[in-house]
């Protein structure tokens, strides 16, 4: 029983769920799946491949559980228990079930012992997930899941190109970290997680398809998609420097999007690439403690940005829109869902008390430390606390502020359904509880350390010193009293409702532009080509009919008849010949 | 001529006026019965005259606090830069405000009408069933420009 992978439960739940049109059942399914898994997590052994096959005469290690794999397998089991209480207000099967086959792809990919099994189920988060997006049902939405499934088969492929080149070269399909991108099928490999952690410039699928998911969908892809990238770059690529410089960028570029975006749901999505850029930069750090810090941070992204990803899922839900235009003092009508999303806001931000403290710092101290030798790491200890500023200005106070303050939208709405306001309730109580100072036992951030792969730095790691605390309430205080002066004086920019350009403009407009005008120019290429080709094939057949046809000038002539007689003369000769030459 | 509004009787010449004006035709609008009792309980002081001023005076009075305290507190750091008194207050303080008003020409930059990509659209699937029904949530009244 130990050896049964929680993630191939979840897609057999997800399966079930599809085929069961009552909603109740599917309910009871859909709570109970995550809680078997988190069982089955539980008392499997660590280290040991749990579960193998056979095939093409490779092993394949399907199920094994290690220090990395098992935070993140909790994560994900927890976000899709909190999803399926999330949307059970829901009642609409195919998104239910994909949901559950979207975890169990997620859990089953992060606890693959192999390059194939991992692709294979990379590929199944793909795909499920997809309906997520769709299941929004509007005409945008349909054509943001087909370019997000555009990019993430092509994630995919990338792996599968990649693991062919390393198991020609190493003759197994086992996972390994790669030292280095020299090393055969590393590049893919490295190509098809950017895609998928949303590196510059392939990053705006995350931009593109998390607004415009179901209010569930959106949480549970913010939760599991993005994760699998962290968890993979931090099993295959530790310690690769490129990922510093890359991480660094992802934490700034992200902030300057996110105060003029007007959908709030997009502004998280900025957010969220702001937040991965922490975690793949304390990736390409690579020390023991900053790898604590990309996984500590991973899993309290994991709830912290889900539980905003809820709030700002039940204005919609309520009020039809997440446009910052349209909401303000939504704290009239649902103080809960403002509560909770402060809660988040204040832990995404890092302030002390709250989960994003735990983990942020650990990243911050890892910078810190390396700066000390190497003068370069001043800089991207620099643009880190850059980043920790902008984290506030985009999630800490945009997000609460337009949704439930600000100018009042006049909207009068009912508070979110219960489930959502009992789900929002669970991941509050974890952004909190991991934040604790180690006062209460057992509900601390000590508990998260415990869990951290490197235990000797998280258990010898100080956090709540006055240091961390002075420094980190400097940083933040003032920032606030920074917005609170700039909005005093009018020098905050306005919200407008418009759309603010990124990279995708490259293949939505210019892309798109430059095909139609090639469909343009090859139709009427072609059809100039048809009437030349249609010229030149009656001349043709005109000739031909002239010359061979029964009336043509070939069979009018006496020197047709004279050849015909010629042509059967020799034709005779010939054989008279073969016979003669036999018959010796 | 009759569907004009009645000329605002409100003087700017002197209390008795105003006060006068106020009792023929109220500008203050009735208080809001549609509040959640949770809301009053929670966040009813931001709608007090004064919150704004509270609220921005009380973080003054915090933001003072802690560039004090380092004067009182030797923080230990990473860097001697880091160690020295107010950084972080600074340093959050500038780069918030640098962030904030890239807004301005990033705007100006980037910005484009909301139909650029794809017209509006209805609302979503997996949204209240009652939108259409609540008049506050129509699209016309309810949003400010």
């Amino acid at each position: 029983m130990t050896a049964f992978n929680p993630g191939w439960l979840l897609i057999l739940a997800g399966l079930l769920a599809l085929c069961v049109p009552v909603q109740r059942v599917r309910q009871g399914i859909g709570i109970l799946a995550p809680l078997a898994g988190l069982v089955l997590l539980v008392i499997a052994d660590l280290n040991i491949d749990l579960s193998t096959a056979t095939l093409f005469g490779k092993t394949l290690t399907l199920y094994r559980v290690e220090a990395l794999s098992f935070i993140f397998g909790l994560a994900f089991l927890i976000a899709s228990l909190l999803h399926s209480v999330y949307t059970l207000h829901e009642d609409d099967r195919l998104h239910d079930g994909m949901a559950l086959i979207y975890a169990g792809g997620a859990l089953s990919a992060i606890f693959a012992g192999d390059f194939l099994t991992l692709f294979m189920f990379w590929e199944v988060t793909a795909i499920s997930s997809v309906f997520l997006i769709w299941r929004s049902g509007t005409a945008s939405s349909y054509y943001a899941g087909l370019r997000y499934l555009g990019f993430q088969v092509l994630s995919g492929v990338c792996i599968l190109i990649g693991l062919a080149f390393n198991a020609q070269a190493t003759g197994s399909f086992t996972l390994h970290s790669f030292a280095d991108l020299n090393e055969p099928g590393a590049i893919f490999i490295l190509a098809g997680l950017g895609i998928k952690a949303a590196f510059p410039f392939v990053h705006t699928w995350l931009q593109d398809a998390y607004p415009k998911a179901t209010p569930g969908g959106a949480f549970l892809m913010s939760a599991l998609t993005t994760k699998m990238a962290v968890y993979a770059l931090a099993r295959l690529f530790p310690g690769l420097d490129i990922l510093i410089w890359i991480g660094a960028i992802m934490t700034v570029y992200p902030v300057f999007f996110a105060v003029i975006e007007n959908d709030l749901r997009k502004v998280l999505a900025f957010s969220t690439n702001n937040q991965i850029g922490f975690m793949v930069c304390a990736i390409g750090i690579g020390t023991p403690l900053a790898l604590n810090g990309a996984v500590a941070h991973a899993f309290v992204h994991v709830f912290f940005k889900g539980l905003l990803f809820m709030s700002m899922g039940a204005v919609l839900y309520r009020t039809g829109t997440t446009r910052a235009t349209e909401l303000g003092g939504l704290w009239k009508s649902m103080p809960w869902t403002t509560v909770f999303c402060i809660i988040a806001a204040l832990s995404i931000s890092a302030f002390p008390l709250f989960s994003g403290f735990v983990a942020k710092s650990l990243t911050l101290s890892a910078a810190g430390d390396a700066g000390i030798t190497q003068p370069q790491f001043v800089i991207i200890w620099l643009i880190l606390l850059f980043a920790s500023a902008g984290v506030l200005e985009h999630s800490g106070i945009k997000i609460p502020y337009f949704a439930f303050f600000a100018h009042d939208s006049g909207k009068r709405v009912k508070e979110a359904p219960f489930n959502m306001l009992l789900a929002m309730g669970m991941a509050a109580f974890i952004c909190i509880a991991v934040g604790l100072p180690a006062l209460v036992p057992g509900l601390s951030y000590k508990w998260l350390y415990d869990l951290l792969p490197a235990q000797a730095e998280a258990q010898s790691y100080q956090l709540y010193t006055g240091d961390h605390v002075l420094a980190q309430l400097q940083l933040l205080i003032l920032a606030i009293f920074a917005f609170v002066l700039l909005k005093r004086f009018g020098l905050y920019p306005a919200e407008k409702n418009a759309v603010v350009l990124d990279t995708d403009w490259l293949w939505r407009r210019a892309g798109f532009g430059l095909l139609k005008w090639m469909g343009a120019l090859s139709d009427s290429v072609s059809a100039g080509l048809s009437r030349q080709t249609q010229w030149l094939g009656t001349r043709l057949q005109a000739g031909a009919e002239a010359l061979f046809s029964p009336s043509g000038s070939l069979a009018r002539s006496g020197l047709t008849a004279g050849m015909g007689v010629w042509t059967a003369a020799f034709l005779a000769i010939v054989l008279l010949l073969g016979y003669l030459s036999n018959s010796k | 001529m009759s569907d004009m509004p009645p000329p605002n009787p409100r003087g700017q010449s002197g209390r008795f006026v105003s006060r006068k004006a106020d009792a023929a035709l109220p500008e203050t609008p009735p208080p809001d019965t549609r509040i959640h009792p949770v809301s009053k309980i929670l966040f009813g002081w931001t709608e007090h005259r004064r919150a704004g001023a509270y609220i921005f005076w009380g973080l003054a009075l915090a933001a003072v606090a802690l560039l004090a305290a380092d004067l009182v507190y030797r923080r230990k750091d990473h860097f001697d830069f880091a160690a020295s008194a107010g950084f972080y207050g600074l340093f959050g303080f500038s780069v918030f405000t640098l962030i904030v008003m890239a807004g301005w020409p990033l705007g100006w930059l980037l910005r484009r009408r909301a139909d650029f990509y794809h017209p509006p659209e209805d609302v979503p699937e997996h949204t209240d069933p009652e939108i259409d029904a609540n008049p506050s949530l129509h699209r016309s009244g309810g949003g400010h420009p």
